[in-house]
């Protein structure tokens, strides 16, 4: 048993708590069920654990193969994380109607600015409401479908992106370094959204994963 | 003989015929090939997760001979999936007999 307790723990290297917990459980059920067989055909229980240890294989490779498919410990983060904004924006009352009305007025404000000729100052204030539009209101928003949430998330890059080339127009390629360092919190989370979206069943996908 | 690439296909063929828990399946496989499909067991479960988040397969809580199973079944999608991998194997297999037999 302490072969298959050393086997599992290389297993489920990097794996989240509800992933490894999975893992152990079917591959504990495996190893009991080849053991029972190899016990039935009168081999002797040493070398009938033996055999079901060798038939599992290396641990490495099975590691590297159930993280393809199961939640890493940085990804079940990343989900955790962003629900808890989720519920910190919708159960809060007044957060809720701040963040509702903040973009429309930012973007009569944008207007007026734009009315003044003061178009620098017209310009950033359209892209923090056009941001802020994008990040904080979907979950008031009926997107929570397949076809919906890939429409929002489409429109969102487009929005990330043209408000890149509204800020730093032409100089978008020297500022670069600047843009990756505000834009990777963004680019990380989306980027572990993508992974974790293709690792877990659209059933049972969270809130997050639509956004 | 590896089986790269061709596992979930077989897990497929398997399940299609009757619900099954893992255990059995990596048995199946092994006796239906006479042995000569071999593959380490450990890399079996990663096979039917993927399969299971593509929907190709769902699993649910069963009992065997007392104990506690977690069973696998095929879906319509897994189904379909079949087919059209079954499809692709003929194909292939009939294009490389065809240059084997060439030479």
């Amino acid at each position: 048993m302490a072969t298959l307790d050393v086997w599992l723990k290389r297993a489920v290297r990097g794996l989240s708590q509800e992933s490894a917990e999975t893992v152990r459980r079917e591959i504990e059920e495996h190893f009991e069920a080849a053991r029972g067989e190899a016990l039935g055909s009168s081999i002797d229980p040493q070398q009938a654990g033996a055999m079901a240890m060798q038939a599992l294989g290396d641990p490495r490779v099975a590691n590297r193969q159930y993280r393809k498919v199961l939640l890493t410990k940085s990804e079940a983060k990343v989900l955790r994380n962003s629900n808890a904004e989720l519920r910190m924006i919708c159960s809060n009352g007044w957060a809720k109607w701040m963040i509702l009305s903040a973009p429309g007025t930012l973007l009569l404000l944008s207007v007026m600015f734009l009315a003044m000729h003061q178009y620098s100052l017209a310009k950033g204030i359209l892209v923090v409401g056009a941001l802020m539009a994008i990040f904080f209101m979907p979950p008031f928003m009926p997107i929570y479908t397949v076809s919906r949430g890939r429409i929002y998330r489409a429109i969102k890059w487009v929005v990330m992106l043209g408000s890149i080339v509204l800020l730093f127009g032409g100089d978008s390629r020297n500022g670069l370094w600047l843009i990756s360092c505000c834009f990777f919190p963004v680019l990380y989370t989306e980027w572990k959204r993508m992974v974790i979206r293709r690792k877990l069943p659209i059933g049972r996908w969270p809130r997050q994963l639509y956004l | 003989m590896n089986l790269k690439g061709t596992l979930p296909t077989l897990i497929l063929e398997f399940l299609a015929q009757e619900p099954s828990h893992g255990y059995r399946i990596a048995q199946k496989i092994k006796q239906s090939s006479d042995g000569l499909l071999d593959f380490k067991e450990g890399t079996l479960y990663p096979a039917l997760h993927k399969l299971e988040n593509e929907g190709s397969v769902e699993s649910y809580e069963g009992v065997e001979s007392g104990r506690a199973r977690r069973y696998y079944r095929i879906t319509p999608a897994g189904r379909k999936a079949l087919k059209d991998d079954r499809a692709e194997w003929q194909q292939l297999s009939r294009a490389v007999s065809m240059i084997l037999g060439e030479a």
